[in-house]
This record gives structure tokens, C-alpha cells and sequence, in this order.
């Protein structure tokens, strides 16, 4: 071969060379392990009212009553969920029946500042002072005692009144907080 | 002869040389040879296993919501028996906030020397895989993977991250024929969950994965 011709060919097979060791992808030894089945399951934090007479109800119309009546109604405050809770109670009394000045007339009628009054009473029969951050574990729950009694000295301006007595809760988690 | 011609005739001749020697004719002298035979070679073995690390010698899974296996072949808890490990931490099921701990040892159990460079979390068969739930748990679901023996942590980030496929370990380690390596998962549950995730299961396999440690 002429010099150009050898020193070509030499040249061509070191290019050659090179390209068969660099290319390529290669396997090597791997091996994996797996822990399995890491189950997380989330609580629930679950309150629920029930009243004596009415299931689920929260709120108690009282209507028809006459001066020197009085009576309750039982609440129930049940944690339905599988986390400990603390929870709030707000109360509310709307309606002329438990205004003091029943026909909205701004006068002061006789019989009138005798409104319906409403006591919240925990099981031991004594009125509920602390109405916030109550503490109820899964499963347990706290009754209370609404007592209303409308004064005697009620005037007639008090008559065909209503009211209306709301009673509810929020909760949340004691948990991390 | 001029210094180019000269230089032309050297080079020339020596290539001329080369190719006579390496071509050339064939011729007899005295000859033998010498063989070393059977010789062996045993390819190495990379086989990495796992167990959890609860105390226990019972398989199974490092977190769990009740005592007992689904499958029943063995309680997960074997709380009133000496050396009773902790048994499930979220009693009563996660609530925002909550932090476990729990641990698992990883073995090489082949002959090559190891390392560990990618792990990953797949949803477990069956298990849910989709919902407003499940997206919001994976997001608020804080997983530490650490090896606490070299003081290396090696993921640390939503358990969404995890679940895309292998995750590259930034520093692997190396993981010798024998000992375990201890490996510690905290999950924690972010404050900011709200009631979407409640009274729900999530179920997950976490895996690691293990390269030869030679030449790699």
C-alpha cells in the first residue's frame, strides 16, 4: 500500500476502536427490598346533639305558655368520633316571649321586664358556668338541662309570644392543639 | 539526500518494518505451550432485604392502625408479652399534627458489597389511590427518611414526592455483606389537614433500591 493509504487505514481503526469501548449502556447488579403494607388511617372527630324527646334537634320551640310555667328539656352532647374533642357551647334566646318589652312599643306596659327565662343546667342540676373548651373523650358524652320558666308576673302584652331557644356546638381535636 | 527525503525514507521504511513484522511469512523453530485451565468465575450476588425494627421479630409493616394483621396470620402488636414492642402509636387513627416514629433495618444478604442509592412509595394493591382525600393526605403527609447511624438523611418531604417512582438518594450509602442498616421514618401529619382526610385508610409499601458498590 502506498504510505497515505497505510497511514489512513490506521488511523480509521483506532477511530473504531475508540467507538466500541465508549458507546453502549451497561447493566450492573441491583437489587431492591420493599417493607409493605404501612397502613394510615386517619380519626374522625364527631359531635352530635340529641334531646330527649327530639332526636337530632337543636333547637326547642316553646310556645303556649302562660306566666308560672316552667319545665325542661333534656340535650345530649355525644363524641360520635374516635378522637378526643373539645367543644363550645353557644346559646341563644330570640323571640318577644323572652323580651322585656313583648309588643315593641317602647312604652312600659304594665306586666312588661318579666320575660321567659332559660337556664342551661349540667347533671348535677347546677347552671353551666364554663361554656367553652369541654373536654369529651371517644365514646362519652355530657347531658344538659334546659329549664325555662315564665315569671308569674308576666303582663298580658306577653300573650300569643314566641321564642326561640338555640343550643349548639362546635368542636375540634385536643390532639396536637 | 535533503532533510525532507531523508525524513520520508525513515518513516516509510519504518512502516514497512512494522507491516513485515506483524503480516509477514510463517517459519518453524521450536515451540511449546503451557495451558492454565478451569479457571472460575463466580459472579457476586446483591440481594438486599428488609424488616421492620419495632422491638420485635414479627414481619410486617412499621405503621399500622390496629393490632392485627389483615391476613391474620400474626398480631402486629404483641403488647402483654415481655419486651412488648410500642404498638400502634396513632390510637384512634391520625389526627393534624400527629408525629410517629418507626424504624426498619435493611440487610445485604448477598455477597457483594452494596449501596443503597434510590428509594421510592407506591400505593399499596388495592389500597386508595384517588380522591380529594388521598390527594390532600400525600400532600400533608410529611415523610424523614434518615439513617441515623452515619447521620444522613435521606428523603425529607411530602409522601406525594416519593410516590412518582425511584427518588435518588443525594449522598448513597454503602451497605456491607451482614449488618443491618438501621433506617428511621417520621411521618407527621400537617396542622393545616382538615376534615377531607377524616375516618379514611391510605396504605403504602416503601421500597429501596441497591446497586453494586464496586466500579459503580
Amino acid at each position: 500500500m502506498s504510505l497515505k493509504k497505510k497511514m489512513g487505514a490506521a488511523l480509521v481503526t483506532t477511530a473504531l476502536g475508540a467507538a466500541l469501548i465508549g458507546g453502549g449502556t451497561f447493566a450492573i447488579f441491583s437489587d431492591s427490598a420493599t417493607n409493605a403494607q404501612n397502613t394510615f388511617t386517619s380519626g374522625t372527630l364527631d359531635i352530635n346533639l340529641t334531646d330527649s324527646a327530639y332526636s337530632g334537634a337543636k333547637h326547642v320551640s316553646l310556645t303556649d305558655i302562660a306566666p308560672g310555667d316552667e319545665g325542661t328539656k333534656t340535650i345530649t352532647v355525644k363524641n360520635d368520633g374516635s378522637l378526643q374533642l373539645r367543644y363550645n357551647i353557644t346559646q341563644a334566646l330570640n323571640g318577644f316571649l323572652a323580651s322585656n318589652d313583648p309588643d315593641n312599643d317602647s312604652v312600659a306596659d304594665p306586666g312588661e321586664s318579666n320575660p321567659l327565662a332559660v337556664t342551661l343546667k349540667d347533671s348535677t342540676g347546677a347552671e353551666v358556668t364554663k361554656l367553652t373548651d369541654r373536654v369529651l373523650n371517644s365514646g362519652a358524652s355530657e347531658t344538659f338541662t334546659v329549664e325555662y320558666k315564665m315569671p308569674i308576673n308576666a303582663g298580658n302584652t306577653y300573650q300569643a309570644k314566641s321564642a326561640t331557644y338555640d343550643f349548639s356546638v362546635a368542636a375540634e381535636q385536643t390532639r396536637n392543639n | 539526500m535533503n532533510l525532507k527525503r531523508r525524513l520520508a525514507l525513515f518513516s516509510a521504511s519504518g512502516l514497512l518494518g512494522i507491516s513485515l513484522i506483524a503480516g509477514g511469512a510463517t517459519y518453524a523453530i521450536f515451540t511449546d505451550s503451557a495451558t492454565n485451565n478451569n479457571n472460575n468465575f463466580t459472579s457476586g450476588t446483591i440481594d438486599l432485604d428488609q424488616t421492620r425494627d419495632l422491638g420485635d421479630t414479627i414481619p410486617g409493616p412499621m405503621f399500622y392502625s390496629s393490632t392485627s394483621d389483615p391476613t391474620g396470620k400474626y398480631p402486629y402488636d404483641k403488647s402483654g408479652v415481655p419486651l412488648a414492642p410500642p404498638g400502634s402509636d396513632a390510637v384512634g387513627g391520625w389526627a393534624p399534627g400527629d408525629h410517629v416514629l418507626r424504624a426498619m433495618n435493611l440487610f445485604n444478604k448477598g455477597s457483594l458489597d452494596a449501596k443503597v442509592t434510590k428509594l421510592k412509595a407506591d400505593i399499596s394493591t388495592g389500597a386508595t389511590n384517588s380522591g380529594v382525600g388521598y390527594n390532600q393526605f400525600i400532600n400533608k403527609m410529611n415523610i424523614k427518611i434518615m439513617y441515623p447511624a452515619q447521620n444522613r438523611v435521606l428523603y425529607n418531604g411530602p409522601l406525594s414526592g416519593l410516590l412518582n417512582g425511584w427518588v435518588n438518594i443525594s449522598a448513597p450509602f454503602a451497605i456491607y455483606p451482614g449488618g443491618p442498616a438501621n433506617i428511621t421514618f417520621e411521618a407527621t401529619l400537617d396542622e393545616s389537614a382538615d376534615n377531607d382526610i377524616m375516618g379514611q385508610t391510605f396504605v403504602f409499601d416503601f421500597s429501596f433500591y441497591a446497586e453494586q458498590l464496586r466500579n459503580n
